[in-house]
């Protein structure tokens, strides 16, 4: 039976698809606040006052949108090719240790030169931790989710071991940190927020991504990849050489993000500088249906929600896992719409 | 004889496309009525309707003279109506006896062991060979559906509704489907075979409607028809079935474009691999590749299409040259199924620097392109950007063709090319491929059909187990032994006096064919 293709593909059905989820989402989220005897709309007001309300709110939703946006790229480019980009994580650890080699031996080099090396290196190290996967994956049939998932523990651990080794600081009274960033190493930032050229790099990858997908060959048969391997081949498209690239574009993009982490928010490479922005990543990725045009304002939303939610601990006493809850109660109820309401050859927006 | 089924102005509307709009048709008992049309006509509804997959919106079923409202599949069971989908409904998984088991009220408080005997003991009795503790995966399609239509009658079918079931056949099992179906009408029960082949209707059944768009434009007794006149009753006065879509060429072939030495590929599906294949192919040529399903014909293509490794020599004389290839999986291959018709078309394309410039599409000219052959082979959709699942079947077929021939090919391979299609696409299709070997192009056609090989090609390769079993010119008189030779058999030249007109009929009814004249 044919779905209609009218209903499907109209903006407010897509739109309503996300929307009446997150509806339902928020009140599950009042029912669990009003089950511990807080009142959800103080709640709620709350949320949004810390997240968007204030420029404080803002400013630290823009910061936090940084990582969160590029992991969620790193996702959503080797998406495209119909891939699963799981080593986000990882890939933002080996980005943040190269940025830190570079700080550390070199940083003392004026600014203009490091700056533009650090983000080289950041970018190349990241692509390359997730091109093995994607290597793995096109000559091999490896699955890139299992290696970019073992890749993740790998990178968090070398920074573990770096930390606690040979680049840890010994002035840090024994704390697990590396020596802070040099002021030349550290990326140019909007006045004394942590904003800082990140942003710009993220806006400028989605608008290029989008631009690839819809206008060049390139993007044309990104497209035939995702929507169908073998046509894909039978046309003469190199499936090898797309699978690596977009494995290799998506991990250079986490690892910006976790450059941008270790040069800018800490200062210096310290073993829990990321609380999963690999994983938010896909969250995001997957809310925002690997289209990038789509993808930024989702970044914000979700950034705004986890610091809305987090400024709760301090204003309303409520722990820091209800971020988590958030969090998981939105993803859940979008699936689920998506899920039952799936059209079956829907592929991703262009 | 008393009318078994009758169905009675049955009306079917989905949204604002009218599926069945009035149909009527009846079946006696001990009948087999054909209920014949193109793709879309309806055939499917009004049998799914009947089997209580559907409710009509109005409309009578009266079974045995009773009316009769099925409000699920189980009702219809339980009035003795039993339906055979297109598609098979057996778990691979489990064995022949553990399907069985499923759904059967019998089964329960038996252990396995006693079950197996059980549908032994049943299907001897019913004259089916089954092999009851083979797991469903390892049997061929033909003996799968077998054991669907035996299911059926194991449940206590006494109305038999098969929907194409002949797609999936050879000539040979289907013709044993047939004989199947005789002995199942003779003991006194009815059966419904819904088909879009002329032919298949012509061979093995006793009545027969013709619906198109959704009516029942005509039901008659099957002696009283001839081929030619179903097939315009089908497809209306515009295109009448010609047999023949053959245009003459010149006799003599041009120069060779393509040849094969002693090439060899690994294979799954003949464990003996396929070994020593050698042809060519000339400029105008048509070289069809023969065989029953599975013989080394798919492992042939893909050596020559470069998508699978291979042993010996395959030789292009210009191997630059532009080559169509129509895959017989259209939509595991053919087509990008999320995609739109426009991309679809385009995707063979989009990299030719007329589209582009440097990396940038040109989504303009694509379109256009688009455009210009949705018109040029009259592709029935809304706009260029609808998704192509949203296209029939035929319609994924003609995108495929468009894309594929608009590149004035040099050689063209096409396999199963019109399988499962209805007859005003199936003639497009034949006439195309003869336009362009008409115009110098070679064309390898692979087909089950041997119908279209007779009526399209100048030679018949015929595979047999992964290796060529002969190659035969195409006449008339070869007939029996490129049927014989399908099955492994081979006649010798010298023999031809010895043939006795008993296995010049069975060979014929092996093709599933009435020999084309010319």
């Amino acid at each position: 039976m044919k779905p209609s293709v009218g209903r499907a593909g109209s903006v407010m059905w897509k739109i309503s698809l996300t929307a009446l989820p997150l509806a339902v989402a928020f009140l599950a989220m009042s029912a669990i606040v009003y089950s511990v005897g807080r009142h959800p709309l103080t709640i709620f007001s709350g949320m949004i006052r810390n997240g968007v309300g204030s420029l404080l709110g803002l400013t630290q939703s823009v910061t936090l949108m940084i990582p969160l946006l590029l992991c969620a790229l790193a996702v959503a480019i080797p998406a495209r090719v119909g891939l699963f980009n799981i080593g986000g994580e990882g890939q933002f650890h080996i980005g943040a240790i190269a940025a830190t080699a570079i700080a550390l031996h070199v940083g003392t080099l004026p600014r203009i030169v490091v700056v533009p090396l650090m983000c080289a290196t950041a970018a190349l190290a990241g692509g390359m931790w997730s091109a093995l996967p994607g290597w793995l994956r096109a000559r091999l049939g490896v699955s890139e989710v299992l290696v970019g998932l073992m890749g993740n523990y790998i990178g968090i651990l070398l920074v573990g071991y770096l930390v606690h080794g040979p680049w840890k600081d010994p002035s840090a009274l024994g704390w697990p940190y590396s020596a802070a960033f040099p002021p030349s190493a550290t990326l140019p930032t909007i006045g004394t927020t942590y904003i800082h050229i990140g942003l710009l790099f993220a806006i400028i990858i989605a608008a290029a991504a989008l631009w690839v997908i819809r206008s060049t060959t390139w993007g044309f048969s990104s497209r035939l990849i995702q929507a169908n391997p073998a046509t894909a081949r039978y046309a003469g498209v190199p499936l090898i050489q797309y699978v690596i690239a977009a494995m290799l574009v998506g991990g250079a993009v986490a690892g910006l993000a976790g450059l941008g982490e270790v040069s800018v928010v800490q200062g210096r490479l310290r073993p829990d500088m990321s609380p999963g922005f690999g994983y938010a990543g896909f969250l995001i990725a997957w809310l925002s249906r690997n289209n990038f045009a789509a993808i930024v304002p989702v970044a914000f939303a979700v950034s705004a929600l986890y610091v809305g939610a987090d400024a709760l601990q301090l204003t309303a006493g409520l722990p820091s896992s209800t971020v988590d809850v958030v969090a998981g109660l939105v993803f859940f109820a979008v699936f689920l719409a998506r899920t039952i309401a799936a059209p079956t050859w829907e592929g991703a927006d262009a | 004889m008393t009318v078994r089924v009758r169905l009675n102005a049955i009306e079917k509307r989905y949204g604002p496309v009218v599926a069945n709009d009035g149909v009527s048709c009846e079946a006696d008992a001990g009948e087999i009525h054909a209920i014949l049309g193109e793709n879309g006509a309806g055939k499917t509804t009004l049998m799914r309707i009947l089997a209580g997959l559907e409710r009509p919106d109005s409309g009578a079923i009266e079974i045995d003279g009773k009316a009769t409202t099925f409000r699920n599949p189980k009702d219809a069971m339980r009035a003795g109506i039993g339906m055979v989908h297109q598609h098979l409904s057996l778990i691979p998984a489990l064995t022949v006896a553990e399907n069985l088991a499923l759904g059967s009220q019998d089964y329960s408080g038996r252990n396995p062991t006693a079950w197996v005997r059980i549908v032994r003991e049943r299907a001897n009795a019913l004259g089916f060979d089954i092999r009851a503790e083979a797991p469903v995966w390892q049997l061929s399609m033909g003996e799968r559906q077998r054991v669907e239509v035996f299911r059926l009658l194991f449940h206590g079918a006494r109305i038999l509704v098969l929907d194409e079931p002949t797609s999936i056949l050879s000539p040979l099992e289907a013709e044993q489907l047939f004989s199947q179906l005789r002995q199942f009408a003779s003991r006194g029960n009815t059966v419904f075979l819904v088909t879009h082949k002329v032919k298949h209707a012509k061979a093995v059944a006793d009545r027969v409607t013709v619906l198109r768009r959704g009516r029942s434009v005509a039901t008659a007794d099957i002696h009283g028809v001839s081929e030619s006149e179903l097939a315009e009753l089908m497809v209306g006065k515009s295109g009448v079935f010609q047999n023949g879509a053959r245009i003459p060429r010149s006799e003599v072939a041009g120069g060779v474009l393509l040849r094969l030495e002693n090439v060899g590929v690994k294979s799954i599906a003949c464990p003996s691999g396929v070994n020593d294949v050698s042809l060519q192919v000339r400029e105008g040529d048509v070289l069809g590749i023969a065989g029953v399903s599975s013989s080394g014909q798919d492992e042939i293509v893909a050596a020559i299409t470069g998508t699978a490794p291979h042993s010996g020599t395959i030789t292009w004389s210009q191997p630059d040259a532009p080559r169509a290839f129509i895959p017989s999986d259209r939509t595991g291959v053919g087509v990008a199924l999320s995609l739109s018709v426009k991309d679809n078309l385009s995707l063979r394309n989009y990299g030719r620097t007329e589209f582009r410039s440097g990396p940038i599409l040109n989504t303009k000219r694509l379109g256009d392109a688009a455009r210009e052959l949705i018109a040029q082979y009259a592709i029935q959709t809304d706009t260029p950007d609808a998704p192509i699942a949203t296209l029939s079947g035929g319609n994924i077929q003609k995108v495929i063709l468009a894309r594929e021939l608009s590149r004035e090919p040099q050689m063209i391979i096409a396999e199963n090319p019109t399988a499962g299609l209805d007859l005003a696409t199936t003639i497009l299709i034949q006439k195309e491929l003869s336009k362009h070997a008409a115009r110098g192009a070679g064309v390898i056609l692979v087909s089950e059909d041997l119908d279209e090989l007779l009526a399209l090609c100048d030679r018949i390769i015929v595979m047999h187990d992964g290796h060529v079993a002969g190659t035969f010119a195409v006449s008339e008189d070869e007939l029996p032994r490129i049927a014989a030779a399908m099955t492994g058999i081979t006649i010798p030249h010298g023999a031809r006096q010895m043939e006795t007109s008993e296995n010049r009929s069975a060979a014929r009814a092996t093709s599933g064919a009435h020999v084309v004249s010319r």
